[in-house]
C-alpha cells in the first residue's frame, strides 16, 4: 500500500475531502501542494532525502498566478514528472471529463488513474488506489468511454449496402452472392449473420424487418 | 515669265477641280460671295489679305464645329489666296491640312474629287518650288485617283509641263500626246488646240517633223476661235520654236505678233511677258544683256526667297507646334489633375464604405457577444440559482435529510458544468474528428445510441475554424435537446461534404416536439444565419426530431 502521498489542487476544500479519504485509508504521510512547480520541486526533494513519494494526485487546471511559472497545469507536471520517475503512480483528479483528455493522459502521458471530481468522486478515488496497487488502470464511470475500443458509432458504407440490399427483398444468401459480384467483403454469411445482429442491437431491432424500418425512419438511405 | 500660260492653266484646273461653290448657292450669303470674289478677282493689293483673314476666321469656326466639309473647302480657298501671295509654303501647309481631313472621312467620290484637286495642287506648288520630283510624285498620286479623261487631261498636262522643265522632253511628248488624242475625243477645241499646241512645242524641242504643222494648226483654230489669250500662247511657242532653229528672224516676227496680241489683251503681265520674250529673240543687243542678267538675278533672289520662306514658315510652325503642345500639356495636366483628384474621392468613399461595413461588423460582433451573455445569464438564473433557492428552502425545512440535500446539490453542479461545458473553448488544434467523436460520446449511453454516418471521411482540415466551431456548438446544442427532451433511444448523424460545402442530417427515434417551444433550436438558427449557412428542423410530437443542417 501507499505511506507517502503529494496531493496537488488549488482547492482547499477538495484538499481537505480527498485527505479524509486518504486517512481512512491509512496513509501516513499526506503532503500538499498548491502549485505544479512546488510539487515538482517537492518530488524532487523527497526522492533526493531517500524518502520519495508513492503516490501523486494532481487536479488538472489552476487559477493563474501573478508569479511566473514554468508548469501551468497538471499535464505540464505529469510531463515533468513521469520521464523521472517512471514508477511513481499518478491519478488526475480533475472536473474535466473531455475523453479525449482523458485518452491522451492515460495512454500517451503514462497516468495510472483518472478519477472525476464529483458526488462520487471520493469513492473512485479510493477504487483507483485499489486498482493501481494491482497494477492496474482505473477511470471513473462517466469517462470510461475514452478506453473502450468497441464503442464503435460509425456505421459505414458496408452496413449500409446490407441495409439496403435487405430493403429490396434480397435474402441474406442473396446479399452474399451480391458482395462477392461487387468485390466487397466480408461476404460469407456467417459475416453478415454477425454484422445484422450487431446492427440490431445498435438499432435496438427486434429483426432485419425492424432494422430496415429504423433505417428508413432514420433518413439514413 | 516664260510660262505665263501654263501657270494660267494650273488656275483654271484648279478652279475646275476646287468644286468651287455655285453662285446660286451664294446669292443670300453676301459675304461669302463677296469676299469669294475678292480672293479669285482681287482689285486692290489688300484685297486677297483681307479674303484671307475672312477664310482663315471661317476655317477655325468650322473646325472647332466639326463641320469638316466646309472646313475642306475653306481650307483649299485659303491655300489658293496663299498661292496668289506667293507664300508656297503656307498655301502647301493649308492643302496638307485639308489632306489629313480628307483622310479621315469615309472614302466616298466628293473625298475623291477634292483629293485629286489638292494633289494636283501641291504638285502645281512644288514645281513653282522647283522641287520638280516632288511635284511629279503628288501628280501621280492625282493620276491614281483620276477617273475621267478631263482629269486625266489636267494631270497629264501638268506633269509634262514638269517634265520639261527637267528638259525630259520625251516623257513629255509621250504624256502630251496622250492628252491630245483624249482631246479629240471629248471635242473641247479649246483643249484641242491647247494640247496640240504644247505637243507641238514639245515635239519642236525633240526636231519631230510634225512640230510646226502641230503648232500652226493649233494656231489656226485658236484664231478661228478668236482666242486671244490662246492665240498669244502659240505666238509664243512659235517664237521659241523658231529661235531654237536658230531662224531669228521668224522668231523675231511671231514674238512682234505675240506684243501686238498683248496690247489688246490689256495686261501688264502679258505686256511684260510679250516683251520679254521679244528682247529674248534679239541677241547680241544691249536689251538682251540686261534681260539675261535679269533673269540670272532673278532666279537666284528667287531661290534665296524660297529658302527665307522655308525658313520663316519652319519657324512659326515650331512656334505653332510649341503652343499647341504647350496646350496639350496644359490639358493633360488638368486630366492628370482631374484624375488624381477623382482617385481621391473614390478611395475616400471606398473609406468610408469600409469603415461603415467595419462599424456595423463591430456592431453586429458586440450584438452577438450581448446576447450570448444574456443567454448564459439567463441559463444560469433557470438552472442554477432557482434550483440553489429550492435547496436552500429545502435545507431551512427538512435538515436531517442528508442525501436528499446532496442528490440535489449534485444535480446542480452537473448542471453548472454543463452550462461551462456548452461555452468553453474547443480545442480545434487537435484532431477535430476526435473532438467530435468524444462530443457525441458522451451521449452514448446504456440508454441511447449514437449512431454516425460518414464523420471518419470528412477531411476537416479543409474547413475553417469559425465553421467547426458552429458545427461543433450546433451539434452540442442538439445532443442537450436530445437528451433533455426527446427520450430517444437512436440519434443517426450522417456527414456529408462536398467542396467548401457541409451538410449534417441529424435525426433521432425520440418523441418529437413542437418545433417553436425550443430556445436552444433558436440558437441554432442564430448560429446559421451568422455564417451564412441554414438550418431546417422537421419534428411533431410522437415522430422523432431531424434537423437538417447546411453550411
Amino acid at each position: 500500500m501507499f505511506n507517502k502521498v503529494l496531493i496537488v489542487d488549488d482547492h482547499d476544500a477538495v484538499n481537505a475531502g480527498v485527505l479524509s479519504v486518504l486517512k481512512n485509508l491509512g496513509f501516513q504521510t499526506v503532503d500538499t501542494a498548491q502549485y505544479c512547480d512546488d510539487a515538482f520541486l517537492k518530488i524532487k526533494r523527497a526522492a533526493f532525502d531517500q524518502v520519495p513519494y508513492d503516490l501523486l494526485i494532481s487536479d488538472l487546471s489552476f487559477k493563474k498566478e501573478f508569479r511566473n511559472r514554468n508548469l501551468l497545469s497538471g499535464e505540464d507536471l505529469v510531463k515533468a514528472v513521469r520521464p523521472d520517475y517512471p514508477k511513481l503512480p499518478i491519478i488526475i483528479y480533475s472536473m474535466e471529463d473531455r475523453l479525449q483528455k482523458v485518452r491522451t493522459l492515460i495512454k500517451t502521458q503514462g497516468v495510472n488513474a483518472y478519477v472525476c471530481k464529483g458526488r462520487k468522486g471520493s469513492v473512485d478515488l479510493a477504487m483507483a488506489m485499489e486498482a493501481i496497487s494491482k497494477g492496474d488502470i482505473f477511470v471513473s464511470p462517466q469517462v470510461e468511454q475514452a478506453l473502450n475500443p468497441d464503442v464503435e458509432l460509425e456505421i459505414d458504407d458496408y452496413d449500409l449496402t446490407l441495409i439496403k440490399q435487405l430493403s429490396i427483398g434480397h435474402s441474406q444468401s442473396e446479399i452474399s452472392i451480391y458482395l462477392q459480384e461487387n468485390n466487397m467483403s466480408p461476404s460469407s454469411l456467417s459475416s453478415i449473420e454477425k454484422r445484422l445482429n450487431r446492427l440490431k442491437d445498435q438499432f435496438q431491432a427486434n429483426n432485419v424487418t425492424h432494422l430496415v424500418a429504423i433505417f428508413k425512419d432514420l433518413g439514413l438511405f | 515669265m516664260k510660262n505665263l500660260a501654263v501657270i494660267l492653266f494650273i488656275f483654271c484646273a484648279v478652279n475646275t477641280l476646287t468644286g468651287q461653290p455655285s453662285k446660286q448657292n451664294l446669292k443670300y450669303k453676301d459675304s461669302l460671295q463677296y469676299y469669294y470674289d475678292l480672293a479669285n478677282h482681287p482689285q486692290s493689293p489688300f484685297d486677297l489679305a483681307n479674303a484671307y483673314k475672312f477664310y482663315n476666321e471661317k476655317q477655325k469656326l468650322s473646325s472647332a464645329k466639326k463641320d469638316t466639309l466646309t472646313a475642306i473647302k475653306y481650307l483649299r480657298q485659303i491655300a489658293i489666296i496663299q498661292l496668289k501671295l506667293g507664300d508656297y509654303y503656307g498655301s502647301e501647309s493649308s492643302e496638307v491640312e485639308a489632306l489629313r481631313y480628307l483622310e479621315a472621312m469615309k472614302q466616298t467620290d466628293f473625298t475623291r474629287k477634292n483629293k485629286l484637286g489638292l494633289y494636283n495642287e501641291l504638285g502645281g506648288i512644288y514645281k513653282e518650288r522647283m522641287d520638280y520630283d516632288l511635284a511629279l510624285k503628288y501628280f501621280n498620286k492625282g493620276l491614281e485617283l483620276a477617273q475621267t479623261k478631263a482629269e486625266n487631261n489636267i494631270i497629264k498636262n501638268n506633269m509634262a509641263l514638269v517634265y520639261n522643265k527637267q528638259l525630259q522632253f520625251e516623257k513629255s511628248e509621250t504624256l502630251l500626246s496622250e492628252v491630245y488624242k483624249n482631246s479629240i475625243i471629248l471635242g473641247d477645241s479649246v483643249q484641242l488646240a491647247r494640247a496640240l499646241d504644247n505637243l507641238g512645242f514639245v515635239e519642236g524641242k525633240l526636231n519631230r517633223p510634225d512640230a510646226l504643222d502641230h503648232m500652226k494648226q493649233a494656231l489656226n483654230m485658236r484664231l478661228t476661235r478668236n482666242d486671244q489669250l490662246g492665240t498669244y500662247a502659240s505666238y509664243k511657242h512659235l517664237s521659241q520654236y523658231f529661235m531654237d532653229q536658230n531662224d531669228y528672224e521668224k522668231a523675231q516676227s511671231y514674238a512682234q505678233k505675240a506684243y501686238n496680241i498683248s496690247k489688246q489683251i490689256q495686261s501688264t503681265s502679258y505686256l511684260e511677258d510679250a516683251l520679254d520674250n521679244l528682247i529674248s529673240t534679239r541677241p547680241n543687243t544691249i536689251e538682251y544683256q540686261y534681260k539675261k542678267l535679269k533673269d540670272s538675278i532673278e532666279t537666284a533672289k528667287k531661290l534665296a526667297e524660297n529658302k527665307y520662306a522655308l525658313m520663316k514658315f519652319d519657324y512659326l510652325n515650331q512656334r505653332q507646334i510649341a503652343s499647341t503642345f504647350k496646350i496639350q500639356k496644359e490639358k493633360e495636366h488638368l486630366k492628370s489633375l482631374l484624375f488624381r483628384t477623382l482617385v481621391v474621392i473614390i478611395m475616400v468613399v471606398v473609406a468610408l464604405i469600409l469603415s461603415m461595413l467595419y462599424s456595423k461588423n463591430q456592431r453586429d460582433r458586440l450584438q452577438e457577444i450581448y446576447l450570448t451573455e444574456t443567454r448564459i445569464s439567463k441559463k444560469l438564473h433557470d438552472e442554477v440559482a432557482n434550483d440553489v433557492y429550492q435547496v436552500m428552502t429545502q435545507l431551512e425545512s427538512d435538515i436531517a435529510n442528508k442525501d436528499k440535500v446532496l442528490d440535489a446539490l449534485e444535480d446542480i453542479y452537473s448542471r453548472t458544468r454543463d452550462i461551462s461545458k456548452e461555452n468553453s473553448s474547443i480545442a480545434l488544434n487537435e484532431n477535430f474528428e476526435e473532438v467530435l467523436k468524444d462530443l457525441l460520446m458522451r451521449y452514448h449511453t446504456n440508454k441511447v445510441n449514437v449512431i454516425t454516418r460518414n464523420l471518419s471521411k470528412i477531411d476537416w482540415n479543409a474547413f475553417e475554424s469559425f465553421k467547426k466551431i458552429t458545427l461543433y456548438r450546433i451539434l452540442q446544442e442538439l445532443m442537450v435537446n436530445m437528451k433533455k427532451h426527446s427520450n430517444a433511444t437512436i440519434v443517426a448523424i450522417t456527414f456529408r461534404s462536398k467542396g467548401k460545402k457541409l451538410t449534417i442530417n441529424y435525426s433521432d427515434n425520440g418523441v418529437g416536439c413542437q418545433l417553436k417551444k425550443l430556445s436552444g433550436l433558436r440558437n441554432v438558427e442564430n448560429r446559421m444565419v451568422t455564417i451564412n449557412g441554414s438550418a431546417i428542423f422537421d419534428s411533431k410530437p410522437g415522430q422523432g426530431f431531424k434537423a437538417k443542417i447546411s453550411m
